[in-house]
């Protein structure tokens, strides 16, 4: 991955934020749901949040598994990266979820299925961070294979929140679904935006991983050689 | 003492509280409902008068509930203040390891020159 | 074949060893009885409130007391650094993780079966309503937990703070596996039992054991070895 990308891909987000913002404010319609109305705004971020979240844990649990297959740095590097900026995406679905939670039903935290299964997933996120920063040398053993078993996990956690009624239920049910041609287009463009935003974290992201590996062995190799103490 | 004190208002403001007599029940409730319909029965457009009043009123109360919820920013403000907020602390953090890279690599040179001497 | 043999060899080896000293058998049963009683006294034994709360009471007895036994399973390889010898033995390396998984359901099974009745007992609740389906409930948990749990406890063998990343690590991943036993028995014990949602989750448990246990096969050697 070239160093080059990623001004580029930051700029059209960056740009994408400020057309996005105007756009959600001037030309998205307000719902005629008496509850919701203005605050259906919070819509764009969060579910746009929520879709980079997924596609960041799928790539962090694809590379895992390769790197475990063939050890090469590189998906490494990759997953590690896309783990932490998962992680940042899903903190923000968490929290305008919750904002969303308390506009539309009064109350911080409802255990809607979709946010449910943002939660769990964001746990397992969380706890390859941990594992990155305090397993010492097997780190990168142990994290590939967190996010492995979590990404196949997936599928299960989706079941679950679906068949459990151990938690009253409340939903905005479809929403994206049933959505008008112009909130549509700003919904996408929001998507796309958030799309590029990702693409450039992880980027910068993988790039310092790949950095701060590359100063550890060069430390290691002085050392094998004698040159430092 | 004081704790005497407040032991007694303790005990004495739901003992008071309690003891008021409850709102007397309006015993003519019925009466004044029946004045007000035979009047209303008696005079078709007093009638009217009063149905008008009362759809206009709920239409008003209707109109400003939605505008107050059409208004009400706050969450929306919430929401986005929050993605940026998250999004800023995550590129702090970037930055930080930026810089420790950066020191790692002023430390090696140091060592390097260190060991050609 | 030979794969079966040698774990079933494996598997033998850790339960005589733990036959001998009885260590993590005593430990963890003695462990999850004590869960159980500190959950009699968090909640007040009101019938219906017993009746919604005791499947959790089982399924977190089981998840913790089960954590105790894994770490302490996987010290014993460490102590000596037996586990390089049995990854260097002659034998498929996948036949030493069924085995230790093999041993370690065993043990998380013994667990359960203590706190199952215990809790039956303490807090009156008719656990044993159906018995044959408690049991396969709790064998597939039991090879859910060891199976996910022998993968990472292995791997976190070398790892200074093991202790504290095995749940950290375990626990997401086991969520899935908790809310199944947990909806299972309380379909179970509900006062009308519901067969459609108890088979729903036997079954649910039966396809996460499945998938995560080719997933733990195919992965194994990848994640111990260095």
């Amino acid at each position: 991955m070239s160093n080059k990308g990623i001004p580029v891909l930051a700029a059209l987000a960056a740009i994408g934020f400020v057309v996005t913002i105007y756009l959600v404010f001037t030309y998205a319609p307000l719902v005629e749901d008496p509850v919701l109305m203005f605050n259906q705004k919070i819509f764009y971020y969060h579910v746009a949040h929520a879709f980079m979240l997924f596609l960041a844990t799928a790539v962090c649990g694809v590379c895992s598994l390769v790197f475990l297959k063939t050890r090469k740095p590189k998906y490494d590097d990759l997953a590690l990266a896309s783990a932490e900026v998962a992680a940042m995406f899903g903190a923000v679905v968490l929290a305008t979820g919750m904002i969303w939670a308390k506009a539309a039903w009064d109350i911080w935290w409802v255990w809607e299925k979709r946010l449910t299964m943002s939660l769990l997933l964001w746990l397992v996120l969380v706890g390859y961070v941990l594992v990155r920063r305090f397993a010492g040398s097997s780190a990168d053993r142990l994290a590939a294979g967190l996010a492995a078993f979590g990404t196949v996990g997936i599928p299960f956690i989706y079941f679950m929140v679906d068949a459990s009624d151990h938690h009253p239920k409340a939903g905005a049910g479809g929403v994206a679904a049933t959505l008008p041609p112009e909130m549509k287009l700003v919904f996408w463009l929001s998507v796309l935006t958030f799309l590029l935003w990702c693409v450039a974290l992880v980027m910068s992201r993988v790039q310092s991983a790949r950095a701060e590996r590359e100063l550890r062995e060069i430390r290691e190799r002085g050392l094998d050689a004698g040159l430092f103490t | 003492m004081m704790r005497l004190l407040i032991l007694i208002a303790l005990v004495l403001v739901p003992t008071v509280a309690l003891a008021q007599p409850a709102p007397p029940v309006s015993a003519d409730t019925a009466a004044t409902r029946k004045a007000c319909a035979d009047a209303m029965n008696a005079d078709a457009t007093f009638a009217q008068a009063i149905v008008e009043t009362i759809n206009a009123d709920t239409a008003r109360q209707h109109r400003n509930a939605a505008d107050a919820i059409s208004k009400n920013e706050k969450h929306v403000f919430m929401a986005y203040a929050a993605m940026w907020v998250i999004a800023a602390g995550f590129l702090f953090f970037m930055w930080r390891r930026q810089q420790g890279l950066k020191n790692e690599i002023a430390q090696l040179k140091r060592d390097l020159e260190a060991a050609a001497k | 074949m030979s794969v079966l043999r040698h774990a079933a060899r494996v598997a033998w080896k850790d339960l005589r060893i733990e036959l001998r000293s009885k260590e993590i058998v005593y430990t963890m049963a003695f462990f999850g009885a004590l869960i159980v009683v500190v959950y009699s006294f968090a909640f007040p034994v009101k019938p219906d409130l017993v009746r919604a709360a005791v499947p959790g009471m089982l399924w977190v007895a089981i998840a913790f007391a089960g954590t105790v036994g894994l770490g302490r399973a996987f010290d014993r390889e460490r102590e000596n650094d037996t586990m390089r010898a049995l990854l260097l033995a002659p034998i498929p390396r996948l036949a030493v993780f069924l085995g230790k998984a093999a041993a370690i359901s065993l043990l998380v099974l013994l667990v359960a079966l203590v706190c199952a009745p215990l809790l039956a007992l303490l807090l009156d609740v008719d656990l044993f309503a159906m018995p044959a389906e408690l049991l396969l409930l709790l064998v597939l948990g039991a090879i859910g937990f060891a199976n996910v749990g022998s993968v990472f406890a292995a791997t976190l063998l070398k790892v200074r703070s093991r202790d504290v990343l095995l749940p950290v690590i375990l626990y997401p991943i086991l969520i899935p596996l908790f809310v199944a036993g947990t909806s299972a028995t309380e379909a179970m014990i509900a006062v009308k039992p519901d067969l459609d949602k108890l088979w729903y989750w036997i079954g649910f448990l039966g396809i996460y054991d499945a998938v995560f246990l080719v997933l733990s096969m195919w992965v194994f050697e990848a994640l111990v070895i260095e």
